[in-house]
């Protein structure tokens, strides 16, 4: 054991910075729970208190919300995280921390399997753990990242099973639980697949007949998108780029935008919930350590590194048939990939063979820009960002429901403007209201028990006081209870009452 | 039959459009400053020890961000790809790979100082030619590689 601890410890200690980093204040930053981190934790709750979702179906194949039918792994991953930690902002994104922070490890064996380098190997675990694009990902529900968890894992246990069929059946179910976490992972994972079948035939070929078996579980798998066809396509056809006018030219843009420097080092993602503004989706002291990764992989005749390159070069597909683009959510599948291709950088410069006080110039520059940028980016992430994209984070909501939670008695109706959003899954979520009572009026999303949600306007239906709660814009009774402001100060909702 | 398709792929790529590169330069890097220094202080408050502010937020850094904003847009593959087309994207990768390969550093460094112009507010016509001229001759060592 002793010998295990001395052996690993710089492994153990990046594993310990990559937990710090995924679960510090993992329930206050991001600022609230987005309406989808919102739903897949209701459902979870429903699920594991009724064994029905919010609809009412028992134990679904495809969990439906807002329009959208998505894959069922993330509300079951949720559950045992809602059982233990309750149905807040712990028991939802707790499972997100815990398998990324496992994607380092995982990253660290891939690594270690594809080029051989224990060095490259921690290198990569290393700027995985810090990297923005995956902390960002890491420290919310986002079925995406469970897909990159068990993508890598299916691959990694799959370069390790030598001719071991468990360990072919074991890293077959990886993939099939991975196709079966996000919409996207039904385009990536048979990419990914393929990729490895690319390689690998061989060693997949040698196992003749007793291919069987992984065939089974997967086609077992991939039931489920089978089963839910026509519902599968739903979300592609509302961002696939088939409805673009030119959908080839919409495809070979989208793709390269993902290879675009400015996307990769200095402004990242558009969308407020995947990237800090100001941050690109890598660090910029990478940019060299990328170049020269790169360089060095390509000088590379083994298989391993190849395999890296092709992966680099598939895993822009998927997001780039959809729009907008770039997308560091779609294209999360990638990042351990980069960390790999800039730890084989930093490798090369450490083990190069320039003048010692040249190459000593160059690591102390490196490493100065590099404490620059992380401290730059932990000052965005945990001061900026909360203030700034308060309101993509549905930032309010969880303070008004609780505030109407605790006076609903004293009212007949709750009247709940629809203006932010999908306000009933919020008061669902945060009143944690009884799922077996609910399932029964799901279908109407326009009210359930004494709440009521309007859009421009609301009329009164039912005799006695009534709770009117509006954005700021919004005209609303004249006695006004409490007004509820977001983080960055902005007013977000005024709580009114009508006096009969 | 090398020779035809290296002029036919040649011509593609010399006929293709000169996409124009985003108005970012050092005029626009100054014009920046101003602005993202005052709402990025106005964002850390005032509770912030007023050294970090100023670490974090002030010219040098603002000035380098744009200056990176400016460089990676020559090396954006969406602006190579329409300067050259699909063929000649790939052609110009491969020979960037060839120099790096060749280790032929005079030319790595024209490709490294090049962004420089449209930043300093020169004609971004030498990049287009020279890219051009850089997916040629990639397209050239490509075709005539031995199998």
């Amino acid at each position: 054991m002793k010998s295990f601890l001395t052996r690993n410890v710089v492994l153990i200690v990046i594993m310990a910075l990559a937990a710090a980093l995924r679960f510090y204040q993992l329930g206050q930053n991001p600022p609230s729970l987005f309406v989808d981190e919102v739903s897949n934790g209701y459902n979870a709750y429903s699920i594991l208190k009724t064994g029905r979702d919010e609809y009412g179906n028992f134990l679904p194949l495809v969990v439906r919300s807002f329009g959208d039918y998505n894959p069922p792994l993330s509300a079951y991953l949720l559950i045992p995280s809602i059982a233990a930690f309750g149905l807040n902002e712990i028991g939802v994104r707790f499972p997100s921390a815990l398998l990324g922070t496992l994607t380092v490890l995982t990253t660290y064996f891939l690594a270690f399997k594809l080029l051989g380098k224990k060095k490259i190997a921690l290198l990569s675990s290393f700027l995985l753990a810090i990297s923005p694009w995956h902390l960002q990902f890491s420290r919310y529900d986002h079925e995406a990242n469970f897909m990159v968890f068990f993508g890598v894992l299916g691959v990694t246990l799959f370069l390790n099973c030598s001719k071991n069929l468990r360990v072919l059946v074991a890293s077959t179910v990886l993939f099939g639980l991975a196709l079966n976490s996000y919409q996207g992972a039904k385009i990536w994972i048979p990419i990914l697949m393929a990729t490895v079948f690319l390689f690998y035939h061989k060693e997949i070929l040698s196992f003749k007949y007793k291919l069987i078996s992984p065939f089974i579980i997967l086609f077992l798998f991939c039931l489920p998108i089978i089963l839910n066809f026509k519902t599968s396509l739903i979300r592609g056809q509302s961002v696939g780029i088939l409805a673009q006018k030119n959908p080839l030219e919409t495809f070979i843009t989208g793709y390269l935008a993902h290879y675009n420097p400015n996307f990769l080092f200095i402004s990242g993602d558009s969308t407020g919930r995947h990237s800090i503004p100001g941050m690109g989706e890598l660090y910029v002291f990478e940019a060299p350590l990328v170049i020269l990764g790169l360089l060095f992989l390509i000088g590379q005749k083994t298989m391993g590194p190849k395999f890296i390159l092709a992966w680099l070069l598939v895993a822009a597909i998927p997001p780039a048939t959809a729009t907008p683009t770039p997308h560091a959510l779609r294209g999360l599948s990638v990042i351990p990939i980069w960390s790999i291709i800039a730890a084989c950088g930093a490798y090369v410069i450490l083990s190069s063979k320039i003048k010692d006080n040249f190459k000593k110039g160059i690591t102390v520059a490196l490493i100065l820009i590099a404490s620059y940028n992380i401290i730059t980016y932990f000052h965005l992430y945990y001061i900026h960002y909360p203030k700034e994209k308060a309101l993509d984070w549905s930032d309010g909501y969880k303070e008004m429901i609780q505030t109407v939670d605790n006076i609903k008695d004293d009212y007949s109706s709750i009247a709940i403007s629809t203006y932010y959003g999908h306000p009933y899954i919020f008061t669902l979520f945060y009143s944690k209201y009884d799922p077996a009572k609910y399932q029964s009026q799901s279908a109407d999303k326009t009210k359930f028990a004494k709440f009521e949600f309007f859009g421009p306007s609301w009329k009164k239906t039912k005799p006695g006081k009534a709770l009117v709660i509006t954005p700021p814009w919004q005209a609303h009774p004249d006695n006004v209870l409490k007004q509820i402001y977001s983080i960055n100060g902005d007013l977000r909702f005024t709580i009114s009452q009508t006096q009969i | 039959m090398k020779i035809i398709l290296i002029i036919i792929f040649s011509a593609i790529i010399l006929v293709q459009a000169n996409p124009s590169l985003p108005i970012c330069n050092v005029n626009t890097a100054k014009q920046a400053i101003p602005p993202r220094i005052f709402y990025e202080q106005t964002i850390d408050g005032k509770d912030q020890n007023i050294l970090l502010t100023r670490f974090l937020h002030n010219k040098i850094g603002i000035y380098a961000s744009e200056f990176g904003k400016c460089y990676a847009n020559v090396f954006d593959p969406n602006f190579i790809y329409h300067l050259l087309g699909a063929i000649g994207l790939v052609t110009w990768f491969y020979f960037v790979y060839l120099i790096a390969k060749r280790r032929l550093y005079p030319i790595i460094a024209i490709l490294a100082v090049l962004p420089m112009l449209p930043f300093l507010k020169f004609s971004p016509l030498p990049i287009l030619l020279i890219y051009k001229l850089f997916a040629i001759i990639g397209l050239a060592f490509l075709l005539s590689k031995p199998k």
